[in-house]
């Protein structure tokens, strides 16, 4: 009889994940570089009542079994990498990436993590970091002196040394990383991405080329959450919890009706 | 005792094995490539000896429902569907497994597998593909690297889908009622995946039936139960 009673159990549970994932999705629409996330569901388990081919008397068998299914289970949170909104800023220091690819930023610990927000600052050493602080993989270091900094394209990073502009010095290359395998990019927060697919998945190069997208100086790429998108699914993620509370109703008024039986 | 009282409770116990399934199937409103349950009840002709004949009723079958689901788009083109009838083959633990949709991704040794890590299946087993570079896959289920054919995914079919048997996590196998699975053609939409078949209006609907049906069998149950007692209270004397 409980059989029901705890699959509409799971079916509320899964509707309170997915409007977890849409309340963090909402939640980030401003955020530069931020990913939306789906929740992804799965049937659970089978219980058979009768399994097909069992006896149901002399020479003759179930063609078909009775199957009950146990409800759903969450499968998956899947990152969605679509390119946000690029929006300008005018700022020297903000770059954004139009196409595939990821910069690489170094954690204290030494361990390279990966962001799409390109919102650099310079640090007191000089090196382009993130807004945490955490530098810019492979270190570019901006002279105290540099009047104007520029970031081609291709991630050529180039200062103007002075006014004229004939004194021009090349800082270093900005390289980014990617994989095919997008799914092995987990957040840690903070807009920062580890890769978790195994290192020699991984795809290093210059932007532009390979496959990977341009940088645009002066710009941040926007989060890729569609607002209305997000609305539609919590609609129907809350109907959805309404229909399996409504199983947990049906169920209960029959328990109640069968303790009535005495 | 009046032998009714049995059959109202044989319909009973089958209402609660159909709130049962009801409850499934709405749990998984929202899952990608879930098929809804169907039941059938069957009379069962009890005691074949005496007239009138007694019939009571059990569960009988149940069965896959393969109305296709609605395609939901995702913008990710590794998410595929399939349009129309069919189903992609994948490798679980040795064991051919269908399912109507799934997300390809690449594995650690470089093998395509579905989100759930089951390996997927080309025209003579597992597909490998480059592991640094992108791949798409096509309109007729080609796999292609570098503009470079690789595989061809294996889509299949049953002559009886209904017949399917579930294994949770969106996939089925094959059962002596759907008949083995054949390979064929189909068109291979991208970026989409299958969204749930089940209809919650259809399920509240069922849900309000298999209720009301199963408070009148009570009600039943309970004049019969009378019924006994007026007996025994009249036979006192």
């Amino acid at each position: 009889m409980s059989r029901a009673l705890y699959t509409a159990a799971t079916g509320m549970h899964a509707q309170q994940l997915k409007i977890d994932v849409i309340a963090n999705n909402l939640s980030n629409v401003n955020t530069d570089g931020f990913k939306r996330s789906r929740a992804e569901f799965q049937d659970l388990i089978y219980q058979n009542l009768r399994t097909a081919g069992a006896a149901t008397g002399v020479d003759l068998t179930a063609p078909v079994g009775v199957q009950v299914g146990l409800g759903v289970r969450p499968a998956a949170t899947a990152r969605n990498f679509e390119q946000g909104d690029m929006k300008s800023t005018s700022n020297a220091l903000d770059v954004a990436i139009e196409g595939s690819g990821m910069f690489q930023v170094q954690l204290p610990s030494s361990e390279t993590v990966f962001t799409r927000n390109g919102s650099f600052k310079v640090d007191p050493e000089g090196r382009l970091v993130t807004n945490d602080g955490y530098p810019l993989e492979p270190s570019i270091v901006i002279p105290r002196d540099a009047v104007e900094v520029t970031i081609g394209l291709d991630g050529v990073v180039t200062a103007r040394m002075d006014e004229s502009g004939e004194n021009m010095v090349e800082l270093g290359q900005i390289t980014l990383a990617d994989a095919v395998n997008e799914g092995g990019f987990e957040s840690i927060g903070r807009n920062l991405f580890r890769f978790v697919g195994g290192s020699d998945a991984l795809r290093v190069g210059v932007p532009g080329s390979e496959g990977f997208g341009n940088l645009a100086q002066g710009f941040l790429e926007a989060s890729n959450v569609k607002v209305v998108e997000e609305m539609i699914a919590m609609i129907s993620g809350q109907r959805a919890y309404e229909a399996n509370s409504k199983v947990i109703q049906t169920a209960d008024q029959m328990m109640e009706e069968t303790n009535r039986l005495r | 005792m009046a032998y009714g009282i049995y059959v109202a409770t044989a319909g009973a116990v089958a209402r609660q094995t159909q709130l049962d399934l009801v409850a499934n199937n709405l749990a998984n409103a929202d899952t990608a490539g879930y098929r809804s349950q169907e039941v059938s009840f069957n009379e069962v002709l009890h005691d074949a000896t005496e007239a009138p004949h007694r019939h009571m009723v059990a569960v009988g079958e149940n069965w896959v429902s393969m109305e296709p689901g609605p395609l939901v788009a995702t913008q990710n083109p590794r998410d595929l569907a399939i349009e129309g009838s069919g189903f992609f083959s994948v490798s679980d633990g040795g064991f051919q497994t269908l399912t109507r949709s799934l997300t390809a991704q690449v594995g650690p040794d470089g093998r395509l597998v579905d989100a759930e890590g089951r390996t997927l299946l080309g025209q003579s087993g597992p597909i490998f593909v480059d592991r640094l570079a992108e791949f798409h896959v096509d309109e007729g289920g080609q796999v292609v690297q570098d503009g470079r054919p690789i595989d061809r995914l294996r889509v299949v079919d049953v002559s009886d889908p209904r017949g399917l048997v579930p294994l949770g996590g969106g996939g089925y196998q094959t059962s002596p009622e759907s008949g083995t699975a054949f390979r064929t053609d189909a068109k291979v939409v991208q970026g989409a995946l299958e969204g749930s078949n089940v209809r919650p209006l259809d399920s509240m609907i069922q849900l309000i039936q298999l209720q009301r049906d199963y408070q009148s069998l009570s009600r039943a149950i309970t004049a019969y139960r009378q019924a006994d007692e007026e007996l025994i209270r009249a036979s006192r004397g």
